[in-house]
């Protein structure tokens, strides 16, 4: 998460109306965001939706933000309330479907196994990994992405979503105890 | 430690983010206990299947069309406007409809008057059949014409 002080430079060059430097900010955190929207929000037209939105959203905040904070974290917390939004948005969505189930089948997984037989059993926790995700309440979901896909520490998860050490530790604890059950339910029906 | 206890804290201990004294009393027990440390197996290799996971870049153009759309709205001149909330989503909706419901009902009385015995009973009365009924136009003419012989 370093460069803060780069991040600030910028900010305070947008500030006094340099404005065209948000694009800097832009290209240094637009894979990160995306990628988290990407794994939250499970397919690519409303993942780019939810980081266009984020930028946006940061763009008109920016001038308010105050420089002791950490932007990263700043435009983490955008983003992840923005795709809280985008998954309760459709109201039939929410009515029809018990949970968010992603529009496109997971990715492939990033492994170097060359058998066959291991890819597709790889393939297949993957997509059952996926489907539990997308199961998980979004509080317990936000907070498992943040932290195993984004890497992201408790404390800093902690700032990023406005609460408390011990709620992260607790949503964590409690969304992993969720995603093994959903894991094994879904392995059962299978 | 109790199990219960030790349970909690397992996913804070595969993180590194327990403080030092409960990281060592956590191992104590996980040494001791099978069921704790095969929960603890368990989210550990949980954890570990999000290694595999895909890391998506942003894709191509994605902050020239996020420039563009600040440039546009700009150009636009956009301003810190209100979201409308849900709630006032819920109350407008509701106004238009309880509008509706009121509308409706002054229209079809208008259009639908209500009949009661009186006005039926008003509309059969042998006068409508007279050559010349109380409102009509010959009656009118009768009357002129008793008018001016009485002149």
């Amino acid at each position: 998460m370093g460069h803060e002080s780069d991040d600030a430079q910028l900010i305070d060059r947008f500030k006094k109306g340099e404005t065209p430097v948000f694009e800097r900010l832009v290209i240094k955190y637009q894979d990160r965001i995306y990628n988290l929207c990407r794994h939250m929000l499970g397919n690519a037209h409303d993942a780019e939706d939810a980081a266009q939105d984020t930028f946006i959203k940061a763009y008109r905040g920016l001038h308010g933000f105050k420089p002791e904070a950490s932007f990263y974290t700043w435009l983490y917390r955008i983003a992840v309330n923005t795709c809280l939004d985008y998954k309760k948005r459709p109201f039939l969505r929410s009515v029809l479907k018990i949970h968010n189930e992603p529009d496109e089948p997971a990715p492939e997984p990033a492994s170097d196994e060359s058998s066959p037989e291991k890819l597709y059993e790889s393939k297949q926790l993957m997509l059952t990994l996926h489907k539990a995700l997308g199961m998980l309440p979004l509080k317990l979901q936000a907070a498992i992405l943040l932290r195993e896909v984004e890497g992201l520490s408790y404390s800093e998860m902690a700032e990023m979503l406005g609460i408390s050490v011990g709620t992260v530790k607790s949503r964590i604890s409690r969304g992993r105890e969720e995603l093994k059950k959903l894991m094994k339910k879904i392995g059962e029906q299978k | 430690m109790r199990c219960s206890k030790a349970r909690k804290l397992i996913s804070a201990f595969i993180d590194k983010e327990l403080p030092e004294k409960k990281r060592r009393r956590l191992e104590d027990h996980l040494k001791v206990c099978g069921k704790c440390r095969k929960a603890s197996d368990e989210t550990l290799t949980l954890s570990g299947l999000f290694i595999d996971t895909v890391r998506f870049d942003a894709p191509y153009g994605f902050h020239a069309r996020v420039m563009a759309n600040l440039n546009n709205a700009e150009a636009k001149g956009f301003h810190e406007a209100a979201t409308p909330t849900r709630t006032a989503w819920v109350v407008t909706l509701l106004a238009a409809v309880v509008g509706g419901l009121i509308s409706g009902a002054f229209l079809a009385n208008d259009l639908a008057p209500v009949k009661t015995k009186d006005t039926v009973m008003a509309s059969l009365h042998l006068s409508v059949f007279e050559s010349a009924p109380p409102d009509s136009l010959g009656r009118a003419y009768l009357l002129a014409m008793e008018g001016k012989n009485e002149e």
